[in-house]
């Protein structure tokens, strides 16, 4: 494990590329919901570390305090915007991290049912709190069923006009990629879903790696916050010790084992060092196997609740 | 200072939920509703007293209100699915009584129950109709302010108190008592439906309301079909005395002739002679803890036999 002085060269985070030639970082840094200094703090260490992908969406708080510490960042001229990868999503309104059914339904809590007028005022407003012209990668943040292929054409155009270098989704399963595919011009770049050893999500994951959609992975060490059985387990102890790794990090590489980009969210500085130093060990078969053995379905964000005939 | 306040927002919010629960009761419950489950069931008040699937030791959940209507059914399945196993039995019960499909929405001649209040703190706000975001700040932040504001509806709190006492009781009524109770409901219900001859036809705006219900059944169908569920309609049993006082000419034209027009295997408990006895029952049309326990278990027996569960 690394010691706090350490400090990774940007080029050891290794990119990808996506279906339209667009490089991704390999691993990624969640944001939401720190703020100020905390959040200042968090952005600059981790471009420090070497990461360079950023995760926010148009119904976090924070997306303003984002644009807000970058500038201060980029201002000192180690780093410029095109040194990040920064993703936003658009999606419905929260309330204290609960969906209000104000964006993208036809019902009686939305009331502007022009969704493509949404898509982009959203994008726009993202880009303003952002304090840029453009987002690396645009989202849409749940499977909005009323009115999926309108938001995604509208995505489209948003893709077409150099406003985001790549567009995708996030929380969809199959069902609702076949839907987008039915209408869409450009397919699905990335699909950003919850996936940990609790839940991992074997259909959606196939579905994508066979239509060249990547995979990302949410909170992806949020679930060893509750007792899942992984942290007492002796053999996760064994592999820790073998390894010489953290839970943390074994967690982390056994994402990208599975061809999956973690966005691990971690404030402190010790934390965002130990999640991007994963790129020197490589977990075997049985052990990845091992791992994946505590799936349980479990649905960190039950799907239905946040997203009404999901 | 911060961690005070954060504090008083905890202890505020816990107070809010307490006062929810008090205030509406029946919901409540819907909050513990666990991932994973093997069975959703869904429906009004026979359906509530019906089913309780701990007794059977079953992983099931009763999602049944009082009161509602199919098309709340629906929403309440679009709200909840996801907390049906993929790899489970993946089975949605939609439990209905005969004047069930003639039911096409509560009105403001219905008394308070019209009012969509009830389902703001348990369904989606895009799955409400009416949906006011001044109502739902009121009812959640406020919840004082919103039980003064309903102060008439809530001297209906204390008789749901007394069914829900008998509910969770053995035998209490006598076969005089649930016969009085037979004729209370056939004659609530020919008033509220407007029926003045249970034999004769019955008008067009019942049959139109038949068709809508009917129409919401097969939606439903087909929203478990798209998601790998399966869906079966259940007929609670009744009491000899209720069950009587129903022709069957009625009962052709407002329960079996529509349910089968849905498409959705049904299991007619309504005549079962395990269920007959009034110490199941404690009025006509819902079953004590007893009935519920015994009429639980005949139910999931049956299914099984049917091969729906394992």
């Amino acid at each position: 494990m690394t010691s706090g002085l350490y400090q990774k060269p940007r080029s050891m985070i290794p990119n990808i590329k996506l279906h339209n030639g667009v490089e991704i970082p390999l691993i990624g840094q969640g944001t939401y919901p720190m703020a100020g200094n905390t959040l200042y703090n968090a952005l600059k260490n981790a471009l420090d570390c070497g990461c360079t992908l950023f995760d926010t969406a148009h119904s976090y708080p924070n997306e303003a305090s984002i644009g807000e510490q970058f500038s201060k960042i980029f201002a000192a001229g180690k780093y410029k915007r095109n040194d990040v990868f920064i993703i936003s999503k658009i999606g419905d309104k929260l309330d204290h991290g609960m969906p209000m059914g104000y964006y993208f339904y036809n019902s009686d809590s939305c009331p502007d049912k022009n969704h493509r007028r949404t898509v982009f005022r959203q994008v726009e407003d993202s880009l303003r709190n952002l304090r840029t012209d453009y987002v690396d990668l645009l989202l849409l943040h749940w499977p909005y069923t009323d009115c999926l292929e309108e938001i995604w054409q509208a995505m489209e155009s948003i893709y077409k006009k150099g406003m985001a270098r790549a567009i995708g989704v996030s929380n969809h399963r199959p069902r609702h990629i076949r839907r987008i595919m039915d209408v869409a011009e450009v397919t699905p770049m990335v699909n950003q879903i919850y996936f940990s050893p609790l839940n991992t999500q074997a259909d959606t994951t196939g579905f994508c790696n066979e239509h060249d959609i990547l995979c990302q992975a949410y909170s992806p060490l949020m679930f060893l916050r509750s007792e899942s059985g992984i942290k007492s387990s002796d053999e996760i102890k064994s592999l820790c010790a073998k390894y010489n790794k953290s839970l943390n990090q074994i967690i982390l590489r056994w994402d990208i084992q599975n061809g999956i980009v973690p966005i691990p969210k971690a404030a402190s500085l010790k934390h965002i060092e130990e999640n991007y130093d994963i790129f020197d060990f490589s977990l075997e078969e049985d052990e990845m196997n091992l791992i994946s053995s505590f799936n349980v379905n479990f649905q960190y964000l039950p799907e239905s609740v946040y997203c009404p005939g999901y | 200072m911060v961690d005070i306040k954060r504090k008083l927002a905890i202890a505020n919010n816990r107070i809010n939920l307490k006062l929810h629960d008090i205030l509406l009761p029946d919901y409540a419950h819907i909050r513990h509703i666990p991932q994973q489950l093997d069975i959703i069931s869904l429906g009004s008040r026979p359906a509530k007293f019906a089913i309780d699937f701990s007794t059977a030791g079953a992983n099931g959940f009763n999602l049944a209100v009082i009161p509602q209507t199919l098309e709340y059914d629906f929403r309440m399945l679009k709200n909840y699915h996801s907390y049906l196993s993929d790899n489970g039995a993946g089975l949605v019960i939609l439990v209905l009584c005969p004047f069930s499909l003639l039911k096409r929405r509560y009105t403001e001649a219905d008394g308070p129950v019209c009012a969509d209040d009830r389902y703001y703190m348990v369904l989606h706000h895009a799955l409400v109709n009416n949906y006011s975001e001044t109502k739902y700040q009121k009812i959640k932040r406020h919840p004082l302010l919103y039980a003064l504001s309903i102060a008439p509806q809530l001297k209906g709190l204390l008789s749901r108190r007394l069914q829900r006492q008998l509910a969770a009781g053995g035998n209490t009524q006598t076969g005089d008592s649930i016969g009085q109770s037979a004729r209370n409901y056939v004659q609530r219900w020919q008033a509220e439906f407007g029926i003045e001859n249970l034999n004769s036809p019955l008008d067009n705006k019942l049959c139109d309301d038949i068709v809508f219900n009917v129409n919401i059944i097969a939606n439903i169908k087909q929203f478990c079909a798209e998601r790998g569920l399966r869906t079966v309609i259940i007929i609670p049993p009744m009491a000899d005395s209720l069950a009587a006082l129903l022709p069957d000419s009625f009962l052709r034209q407002a329960l079996y002739s529509p349910i089968a027009n849905s498409g959705v295997d049904c299991i007619d408990f309504s005549r079962h002679n395990e269920m007959s006895h009034v110490q199941n029952y404690f009025d006509a049309l819902c079953l004590n803890a007893d009935g519920r326990k015994k009429f639980t278990k005949l139910m999931l027996d049956n299914l099984k036999q049917k091969g729906l569960l394992q």
